[in-house]
């Protein structure tokens, strides 16, 4: 999508005439006073120049090219596929050459130098998913002879958004209390479904087909009464999707100290959106519902639905993230009754693991994604490697407290396969301190189960704990004091 | 726009500059060469067996790598200077002197623009070097012209009178360009 508008556009100061007459006058004068028809001679060139350039018409200005997609072929690779392409239409394009000034993100810039009616195809890395600027870019006309040229035009950057990948299906764990009229689960209310119930007389209301003729012939034994199968309502689930986009976590230490332009690196918003997605596109495909917010409140929550069409609205709204620092809310999300709630963040400050004790004491089934994507350290000062210690140590602590609690965490990163290559092949440090000591290797790794391993394990945890129906009342009751401390606690905090 | 990408590796790759992804580019860094190696040979022939060769050489060297106008104009007078000073009348060097001063200060003027690499099509190359023919169509009858009326000497009125026409016509020139 093209934002903004180009910058420039008048006609340079002609430098190169001038500089030109420079040296003819200088030959001429050389040539004249030392007698020499021959040194005159070298200065008809640079006046010739000089000459012509008042003969060229002058350089009409607008940028002269644009760069878009390039539509016309695929991809190649893992990179962007992008076309130089001139801003006139072909054939009326004056004569001249366009030189084109490339700068990809955190990188220094090159230029292609193309006639002004040639195309050029570019490859350029892109992000994992999201979107991003990938390519800053502004152009100069030249004529032929470069005696005239237009002033450079700064174009606006071309910006990709990439939909983030769908990973291979979790298990779907599902919380005990149901309230969908349709699904493949089965809830605890009574209703229309597969998982049988009971066996019992036949009641008015009873449809007619569920009558248990082989029932009715053992237990009826006057064939007095008829006996009817009564089951479990199926139901679908209710998921809501909690984003942490306060933070994006390079998965480079050495990057999160970086000034400039940020380069185009995985980081935990990437891991965040991956593993997002393949958990909605997992209870989407059992026909489930799912809905989408953030930790921000900064965009309204995605409704909660099912279908092919919301996870593709998903994957776009999840595409659209970037960091954005969080407002204060008036109140905290609400998830909808006997959800399962995943919340998926870096965990870089105690705000996630909060809510996720908050939703667990208020009942639904919690669970926290890791999203920090797999460090590599160096590159670093000794002051900056002992700051990432500190933050990855103070995110541990979150997180083992959240075990502690009961409050499963997973590690998001295993939701994309690609991002096992950064693990294997980790970057040289380009400067600074060597890498961290070894002892604090052991924080750069994550901790826990995968995504895949950890949906498993909560849906069987899930599963026994629904075996014992019904929690009794003083159970429940404790569990609401708790959640009321909770918000109160964080009240109290934000206010202070 | 918002693509659906096809699988593939992360890590350093995806974090590459911008590169064409055709043929027939030359890089930028081949055209400095040509421009210093034609700068060094016409300085080695102006200034040989003479210590100062090392001057226009390591300008020259410079104005290629890190063009500026100051370094591109001090390489140009360097050569157009030392050939007036150092090359005797009638020399048929004057011909290659006309081409190459001509084709370094062209290339010079197009490196002046650009950031240090890059790629130019094969194309731009062609259209370059077709200006750069017709400018040496005429120029080359009239060096050709100067070693024929070499033994002309000098006269005080006539130098006189060429300066003072010639730098009248290049303020006119600078005058119109600007206006």
């Amino acid at each position: 999508m093209v934002r903004g508008r180009a910058q420039g556009g008048t006609t340079a100061p002609g430098a190169a005439v001038a500089l030109a007459a420079i040296l003819a006058l200088v030959c001429i004068v050389a040539g004249l006073v030392s007698g020499r028809p021959d040194a005159v001679a070298l200065a008809a060139p640079f006046a010739l120049l000089a000459v012509a350039a008042r003969t060229v018409p002058h350089v009409p200005g607008g940028p002269p090219v644009h760069i878009s997609a390039d539509r016309r072929t695929e991809a190649r690779g893992p990179r962007l596929r992008l076309l130089i392409a001139p801003s006139e239409a072909p054939g009326t394009a004056s004569r001249g050459l366009v030189a084109t000034i490339l700068a990809a993100p955190g990188r220094m810039p090159d230029a292609v130098v193309l006639r002004s009616d040639e195309e050029c195809p570019l490859l350029v890395g892109g992000p994992l998913s999201g979107e991003h600027d990938v390519l800053a870019y502004g152009a100069t006309r030249f004529t032929a002879d470069l005696t005239e040229s237009s002033a450079f035009v700064a174009c606006p950057p071309v910006r990709i958004g990439v939909l983030p990948p769908v990973g291979v299906p979790l298990a779907r764990p599902v919380s005990r209390r149901l309230v969908g009229l349709a699904g493949t689960h089965v809830s605890r209310r009574p209703g229309e479904g597969a998982e049988l119930r009971s066996v019992a007389p036949l009641h008015p209301g009873d449809a007619l087909r569920r009558i248990d003729w082989r029932a009715t012939a053992r237990r009826s034994t006057d064939q007095d009464r008829l006996m009817v199968r009564r089951s479990y309502a199926d139901a679908e689930a209710s998921v809501l999707l909690v984003v942490d986009q306060a933070q994006d976590l390079p998965a480079t230490t050495a990057d999160w100290f970086a000034a400039g332009r940020p380069r185009l690196t995985v980081g935990s918003l990437h891991v965040a959106r991956a593993a997002a997605t393949t958990v909605a596109a997992s209870f989407l495909a059992g026909g489930d519902r799912v809905g989408l917010d953030d930790l921000g409140g900064t965009r309204r929550a995605l409704r909660s639905a099912g279908g092919a069409r919301h996870l593709e609205q998903i994957r776009a709204r999840l595409a659209g993230t970037s960091v954005v620092p969080r407002r204060r809310r008036r109140r905290d999300p609400v998830p909808p009754p006997g959800a399962v709630v995943v919340v998926f963040s870096a965990f870089l400050d105690a705000e996630p693991a909060r809510l996720l004790r908050l939703w667990h004491a208020q009942g639904h089934l919690v669970a926290g994604v890791d999203c920090v994507p797999p460090l590599q350290s160096g590159g670093t000062t000794t002051a900056q490697a002992q700051a990432v210690r500190l933050t990855l140590l103070r995110r541990r602590l979150l997180l083992e407290d959240l075990r502690k609690d009961g409050i499963p965490v997973f590690v998001g990163a295993s939701a994309d396969a690609r991002l096992k290559a950064l693990t294997a092949d980790p970057p040289k440090a380009t400067g600074g301190a060597p890498a961290p000591a070894p002892h604090g290797a052991d924080l750069l790794a994550a901790s826990g189960p995968g995504l895949d391993a950890g949906f498993r394990l909560l849906a069987r945890r899930a599963g026994r704990r629904g075996a014992s129906v019904g929690r009794p009342a003083g159970a429940a009751q404790a569990a609401s004091r708790g959640a009321a401390e909770i918000t109160d606690r964080a009240r109290g905090g934000r206010t202070s | 726009m918002r693509l659906s990408r096809p699988v593939h590796t992360p890590g350093r790759g995806a974090t590459d500059r911008a590169v064409p992804d055709r043929g027939e580019l030359v890089p930028l860094a081949a055209v400095r060469c040509a421009t210093a190696l034609v700068a060094v040979l016409l300085g080695t022939v102006v200034w040989s067996g003479s210590f100062w060769v090392v001057l226009p050489v390591v300008v020259a060297a410079g104005a290629a790598v890190l063009p500026s106008i100051g370094l591109v104009t001090l390489s140009l007078l360097l050569l157009a200077v030392a050939y007036a000073v150092n090359v005797p009348a009638g020399s048929p060097w004057l011909l290659v002197f006309v081409a190459g001063l001509h084709a370094v200060f062209v290339l010079y003027l197009l490196l002046l623009r650009l950031p240090l690499r890059g790629w130019i099509s094969g194309a731009a190359l062609r259209e370059l070097a077709w200006s750069f023919l017709r400018i040496q169509a005429v120029a080359q009858p009239v060096a050709l012209l100067a070693l024929l009326l070499g033994g002309a000497g000098s006269s005080p009125g006539v130098v006189a009178v060429g300066v003072a026409a010639f730098s009248a016509w290049a303020l006119w020139l600078v005058g119109q360009h600007r206006a």
